[in-house]
């Protein structure tokens, strides 16, 4: 039967390919569906704690909905910034994005 | 091999392979797509978790909403001769190395966590679910109000066309 | 005006209310008549009317003092629980009276001064906030609320001192005084932790039993005691903290009346009032606070006698009178400072609105540029004089009261060094206004032009001078009735009755000093100057000496103001060149090196390797990635 060992390890894995994701990618979007894979790997983990562990109670689950808001309000204004740039440079590439620096 | 666990399996198969898509694919879209039916495959293990409610809202939110976003916004700025260009970077070796030591890092931390072997049967979250956060949850669920406010003007801030 | 219904519960509303006016001038000031001025007058007298309703019902008895508010609980840390507490006795009454009264005459008045002024609703809404400020001083019952007030005060000082921020002179006279104050407020500050933990209070009624119980050792009392004198030095300007009050003078001339004359400086001298038992516990205490208030009074007296603008010799004259004060109550004399800071309040507001009006009709500060203005502003003349006898305490103006009272009481103490320094400022004191009077009033006008446009001020200006100038004449008179005496000036240990066999050369000294002071003055500064220019080549250094103030302020530039700058000079040295090149640039260049080399250079500019999101991201996930593995064991 399904144990808690394995949607954690689910979530690991799919947790890491994100990881990946953000850190191997060149172009912004790509880089922000990534993140969006951590956010869901996180997710599974919270229902998997909340059913397995604590039966009895919603919180995992609630916490999840908030979670999943504010994802999306993330998304959006992550989005709009990727739309913003892209206006100005016509250029997604993470590498050639170094202002921050002096 | 159980069935559920055999159903656990197939699931997870398929939802590692779309992930590893998405994030290996030269082709923005077909990254998009992929992430859809990923996210898809998530809300399925919600089901599976008992959470009826969330798979709902998972798909309606995230499938229905946060991905027909980036879709638009794929469309939006890709170009043709874009499809071509190598989307990997060439760190990608210190990446892999970096997410494979995270990934095992949890995955040993979590292989032998103990799970209770008698559980509960599934009962339908809506209810419960609305009494929590108009209950005990409400002062973060007002909050989240707020932080959706701040995200639509910052996004429309953000986005607008100025007039030079 | 007869209430049927209690209103001591009204009691918290005197600070109150100019506070809600404080606040509704900046936002509704666009809209009021006068920006906002009548909300604050109107604050302020309600508040006034509040406070003399409470004198009338401690006059007919049915108000027994002294008398507390239950206090409302505010917030609690551990066992203690902080309130908002207040309370009503003689001392607390009379300065509500006087804080209240003085700041009503002292806005109307601005009303005339600061007609044609910018930035009218800064200006009262300060006003407010400072008069809420000082009422809040003066109605707690326990430090901490005092200390609110207190630099509540402070704030309102700094801005209205810089209110004409235009002029880089007043506002580094700001700073300087909010500065200055603030290392006073340490003090009080450090007194106020001191308290706590000797005492585990900070209500006075609890302090004062606590007190009296005794089993404290004599240390801890002083300590205690010259802590809370650290902030009174500060506040109301004593050596070596007095370097302010002279500068802010740049500020607005009913603004000097208010608070560096009457009130905020004089809360100095409640605090210590109302220390009054854990002062008393202390000797050496007592002894510190009258050497120090005797030294600094001789001092600015001596520093007034040289100055030529006229605002600065009522600044110096402040300073010299809030040191007397001290120097009564380090001699256990209560009765005579306390009635010395009524009666001073009365005719230093006088004495400064008086000169504003002045200083409004010729344009200048400079007493060598005026004269003979006798004929010119009648009125102005006739209550700066009403100030300057009381101010050199010539019976029966009130200023002779008060100060023979303290004078009285420094008799009683058997201090001889002290009772000479007395009276020499007193002789200093005389001298000093009446050479004033001279200069300005009488004799030749010494620059035609502005003696010919001089003119008596508006009504709005000149009825609250004569409003002061009555209770100059009078309020030592009223003061010293018995019956009010007893419930304003009862020392809160009842010592024995001082009514003590004083011998009559006492007072007489003390007037034929004030007299003779008058007079000299009068005499050399009056009509034809050759006199005091032959005297003038003679005293040429020492009044070069005084006239810069003993250069305190260029010593203290030169010890202490210098040094700290380039500590911090130094500090900025290193934090920049040494710590942000090592860690902050050192930790960005590992960064790029490490990992900048598998960066193409395709579509890129070459040489560009770092400010790369991604290379950081890495950095972290790594340090994650250690910190997870290392505490995973």
């Amino acid at each position: 039967m399904i144990t808690l060992a394995h949607m954690l390890c689910l979530s690991a894995i799919l947790f890491s390919i994100g990881i990946y994701g953000v850190l191997a990618r060149k172009s912004l979007i790509a880089i922000l569906m990534s993140v969006e894979l951590m956010f869901n790997a996180a997710n599974i983990n919270l229902v998997a704690f909340n059913r397995f562990l604590y039966p009895d109670s919603l919180w995992g689950q609630g916490l999840v909905l908030l979670v999943i808001t504010v994802a999306a309000a993330e998304a959006v204004v992550g989005l709009a910034l990727v739309i913003a740039i892209y206006r100005n440079t016509k250029n997604l590439n993470a590498d050639d994005l170094h202002l921050l620096h002096d | 091999m159980t069935l559920p666990l055999g159903i656990f399996y197939a699931l997870s198969a398929l939802m590692i392979g779309f992930s590893l898509v998405v994030v290996t694919s030269r082709n923005l879209f077909r990254g998009a797509m992929c992430l859809t039916a990923s996210m898809g495959f998530v809300a399925a293990f919600f089901a599976l978790l008992g959470g009826d409610f969330l798979a709902a809202s998972q798909l309606l939110i995230y499938v229905g909403g946060v991905m027909v976003l980036i879709l638009f916004v794929v469309m939006f700025v890709q170009t043709p001769d874009l499809f071509r260009a190598r989307q990997t970077s060439v760190r990608w070796i210190p990446a892999l190395l970096l997410a494979g030591g995270v990934g095992a890092l949890f995955i040993r931390a979590f292989c032998h966590i103990e799970s209770p072997t008698e559980l509960p049967v599934l009962q339908p979250t809506s209810t419960a679910l609305g009494h929590l956060l108009l209950g005990d949850m409400a002062v973060p669920f007002e909050v989240i109000s707020l932080v959706l406010l701040a995200a639509l003007v910052g996004a429309l801030v953000f986005g607008l066309e100025r007039e030079s | 005006m007869i209430f049927t219904f209690s209103m001591i519960s009204h009691l918290f509303l005197i600070p109150i209310l100019p506070f809600a006016a404080a606040f509704l001038i900046p936002i509704f000031g666009r809209w009021l008549p006068q920006r906002g001025a009548w909300l604050s007058i109107a604050a302020v007298m309600a508040s006034f009317i509040i406070a003399l309703d409470l004198l009338l019902r401690v006059g007919d008895g049915s108000l027994l003092l002294p008398h507390a508010v239950t206090p409302v609980p505010w917030f609690s840390v551990g066992l203690y629980e902080f309130v908002w507490g207040f309370q009503l006795d003689g001392l607390s009454l009379l300065m509500g009276l006087i804080v209240t009264g003085v700041s009503l005459l002292i806005q109307i008045y601005s009303l005339g001064y600061m007609s044609d002024a910018p930035r009218l609703k800064q200006y009262f809404a300060s006003l407010s906030l400072f008069t809420s400020g000082m009422l809040l001083v003066v109605f707690s019952d326990n430090y901490f609320q005092l200390f609110i007030g207190w630099e509540l005060m402070g704030l309102c000082s700094y801005l209205l001192i810089g209110y004409d921020w235009d002029r880089e002179a007043a506002g580094k006279a700001a700073v300087k005084a909010f500065l200055t104050t603030r290392i006073g407020d340490l003090g009080f500050y450090a007194a106020l932790l001191t308290i706590f933990i000797i005492l585990g209070t900070f209500n006075f009624v609890q302090i004062e039993e606590r007190l009296l119980d005794g089993g404290l050792s004599s240390w801890a009392i002083t300590l205690m005691a010259l802590l809370i004198f650290g902030g009174v030095v500060g506040k109301s300007a004593q050596f070596p903290l007095h370097v302010w009050l002279p500068d802010a003078m740049e500020g607005p001339t009913p603004v000097s009346a208010l608070i560096h004359s009457a009130t905020m400086v004089a809360a100095g001298v409640y605090l210590t009032a109302r220390s009054y038992v854990l002062f008393s516990g202390s000797p050496m205490a007592m002894h510190i606070v009258s050497w120090v208030g005797g030294g600094t009074s001789l001092m600015a007296a001596l520093f007034g006698v040289a100055t030529r603008d006229i605002k600065r010799m009522l600044a110096f004259s402040t300073i010299s009178q809030l040191g007397l004060m001290l120097l009564g109550l380090g001699v256990s004399g209560y009765s005579g400072s306390v009635m010395h800071m009524a009666t001073h309040a009365a005719f230093k507001a006088l004495l400064f609105l008086a000169a504003g009006s002045v200083i409004h009709a010729v344009h200048t500060n400079d007493i060598w540029k005026m004269g003979s203005l006798s004929k010119q502003m009648a009125v102005t003349f006739t209550v700066f004089l009403f100030g300057a006898l009381a101010l050199a305490a010539i019976p029966p103006f009130a200023g002779f009261f008060s100060k023979d009272k303290i004078i009285e009481n420094i008799y009683l103490a058997h201090q001889p060094g002290l009772l000479a320094l007395a009276y020499s400022v007193s002789g200093l004191t005389a001298f000093y206004v009446f050479r004033v009077i001279g200069l300005v009033f009488l004799g030749q006008p010494k620059e035609r032009d502005r003696f010919a446009h001089a003119h008596e001020s508006p009504w709005v200006m000149t009825i609250p001078m004569i409003i002061l100038a009555f209770f100059a004449v009078s309020f030592g008179w009223i003061l010293s009735r018995p019956s009010i005496f007893e419930t304003f000036f009862s020392a809160p240990l009842h010592h024995a009755a001082l009514e003590a066999a004083i011998p009559a050369w006492v007072m007489i000294t003390a007037i034929s000093v004030a007299v003779g002071g008058m007079g000299l003055g009068l005499f050399l500064y009056t009509g034809d100057l050759t006199r005091v220019e032959s005297l003038a080549r003679v005293f040429h250094p020492i009044h070069h000496f005084l006239f810069r103030q003993a250069y305190l302020d260029e010593a203290y530039e030169l010890f202490l103001l210098r040094p700290v700058r380039g500590l911090a000079a130094g500090l900025d040295w290193f934090d920049r060149q040494i710590i942000d090149r090592i860690f902050v640039d050192g930790f960005k260049t590992i960064a790029d090196e490490l990992l900048s080399r598998r960066t193409p250079e395709e579509a890129t500019a070459s040489g560009e390797r770092s400010g790369r999101i991604q290379n950081y991201l890495m950095i972290v996930t790594f340090a994650a990635l250690v910190l997870l593995f290392w505490n995973s064991h």
